[in-house]
């Protein structure tokens, strides 16, 4: 293998991990997202224990 | 006194009916509350840059509308070249399917191949089986990935999913298949709602739990070791065989992954007729599944997470959740005739969970693929169906329904318009899945081109799931043959 071959895996392996390690962290997302949506229930119990309790 | 005893009995009876329409919604809540847990229990932390030598095989019957530009678009993905062969399985098609894959063959060298069987219309899985053979015949090929002829890879997704092979635990890994057709209607959007739901959601959810129920058929990877201690075959004794593959790879220790970034573009039916057929064919499917599978549900393992009564809950609850809604619609009747009072008391329970239920799928699954419910917020909104969701208020908001709305035209119901509004009301599930089915009945006839969405849009596209689920009951019941129906696909894939 040519060097100039061994320097573009290398540059492909760097890109793929940290396309990796950037979408590991794109999953704390989930928990924003999970608290949004308790949110909106919790508004739809508040709403409904205020006006139709 | 004896009379005294039946009517308890009776009503613990129609106690535990009411009750079975708890446990699908204890199961999507169980499922979508795992779904956070994803950002720290996933697979990411053991992938690594892997990029092995992969043979894709397409099984390809009369696929002349879409097989050369899925060939196109395989051949810019962002994977080396030297690592990849495509094995288009021209299954006796009859149309101009092979003149052009052999026209691929000639412009890609060495790196599309025409397999040809004299014999079809088997079903998908002969097909793959006659790919799969030639590609286990030498050792070239490290990964097989199974796909479908009309589906469009993204560019980065199929690397997305080879880079955890570098954890030698896992055997296969799935993608997202995202409802992709250019000329969407209300049907197709629905369905990409669905496939939003049940993919970057609640696989995510199977990812945390430790179990994948199915491998998607149009983007499945497996480990050549996978594959070969499968048995180097696709199961074709059933009209399931992707479920199949999912269960004997996870029963054998092996991992599978479900890889939500790794996005596969599809051609979903966008008529009432097609996707009941496609459907029924996926239920009558599950039941084989179910029955061929009989001694592990319920049953924790070392070696697999098949057997967790969380994976069972959810499996029975999807699989069973047309009789549940029955029984529980005879509970809440049987009780209100009875005259008890626990029937407005477990019918305001029951509703108001599933009503905090749906809002969190709904808001938390919508935000996994914010672009699909972007264009469909109106079937996002709809989803559960707009009778079903004046069901939940009428649980939700006591008086609501009842009082503050008839109020506003100056009306106020009798008892016995509230008598009969409440029993409309307990069994309107059950019906909702007969105006489903007749929403399919009248589709294709001058009125269906109206009354068919509004009918869908009505009572819910999940009632129209529960319809086909409830037909493959029947299907079943009278030994209907079970045949391989293949889902037109007409090239509708923008990518």
């Amino acid at each position: 293998m040519s060097d100039q071959q061994h320097g573009e895996n290398d540059l492909r392996e760097r890109t793929i991990m940290a396309e990796i390690q950037r979408d590991r962290r794109r999953e704390y997302r989930l928990i924003p997202q999970a608290l949004i949506a308790l949110a909106v229930v919790g508004v739809l119990v508040v709403i409904r224990q205020v006006f139709f309790a | 006194m004896i009379v005294d005893i039946l009517l308890v009995a009776l009503e613990y009876l129609l106690l535990l009916l009411v009750a079975t329409g708890a446990i699908p919604v204890i199961s999507a809540a169980y499922s979508f509350l795992a779904i956070p847990l994803h950002a720290f229990i996933n697979h990411y932390k053991k992938a690594a840059p892997t990029l092995p030598r992969v043979a894709i095989v397409i099984p390809a019957w009369n696929e002349a509308a879409v097989i050369g530009s899925s060939i196109d678009r395989l051949m810019t993905l962002d994977y080396p070249l030297d690592r990849l062969r495509i094995f288009v399985v021209d299954d006796a098609s009859t149309d101009e399917t092979p003149q052009i894959i052999q026209a691929k063959a000639v412009q890609y060298p060495g790196s599309v191949f025409h397999l040809r069987r004299d014999k079809g219309g088997e079903g998908k899985a002969h097909t793959l089986n006659h790919g799969i053979a030639v590609v286990l015949q030498d050792d070239w090929m490290e990964a097989l990935l199974v796909m479908d002829a009309d589906v469009k890879y993204q560019s980065d997704s199929l690397r997305r999913m080879t880079r955890h092979f570098a954890d030698p635990e896992v055997g296969a890994v799935s993608a997202y298949i995202r409802e992709g057709s250019a000329d969407k209607n209300y049907l197709t959007r629905f369905i990409g709602v669905e496939y939003v739901l049940s993919q970057p959601a609640a696989r995510r959810a199977q990812n945390v739990l430790g179990a994948q129920a199915c491998l998607a058929g149009g983007a499945q990877l497996h480990t050549r070791d996978n594959l070969q201690a499968i048995g180097g075959r696709i199961d074709t004794s059933s009209l399931a065989e992707d479920t199949i593959t999912t269960f004997e790879t996870q029963l054998r220790g092996r991992k599978v992954v479900f890889e939500p970034l790794a996005i596969v573009l599809a051609e979903e039916p966008g008529q009432i007729q097609a996707l009941w057929k496609q459907r029924l064919r996926w239920a009558r499917g599950n039941v084989s599944v179910t029955s061929r599978y009989r001694k592990i549900w319920f049953r924790p393992s070392k070696v697999h997470k098949l057997g967790t009564i969380s994976f069972g809950l959810v499996w029975f609850s999807l699989w069973l959740l047309p009789i549940a809604m029955i029984l529980s619609s005879i509970g809440l009747l049987g009780l209100l005739l009875l005259d008890s009072d626990m029937a407005a008391l477990l019918f305001r329970t029951l509703w108001i969970s599933a009503a905090c239920t749906y809002v969190f799928i709904l808001a938390l699954g919508s935000q996994t693929d914010p672009q699909i419910s972007g264009n469909g917020w109106r079937e996002v909104v709809t989803f559960p169906g707009i009778i079903n969701m004046v069901v939940m208020l009428t649980a939700f908001f006591p008086r609501l329904v009842e009082v503050y709305i008839p109020g506003l035209f100056g009306l106020e119901l009798t008892e016995h318009g509230l008598f009969i509004l409440t029993v409309c009301v307990y069994i309107w599930i059950p019906f909702s899945m007969v105006f489903a089915w007749i929403a399919k009945v009248v589709e294709t006839t001058w009125i269906g081109r109206f009354l068919s969405p509004l009918l869908i849009y009505l009572v819910g596209y999940g009632s129209l799931l529960c319809a086909i689920t409830f037909d493959s009951y029947i299907k079943e019941l009278r030994h209907a043959e079970a045949k391989w129906d293949k889902t037109e696909k007409t090239g509708r894939v923008l990518a």
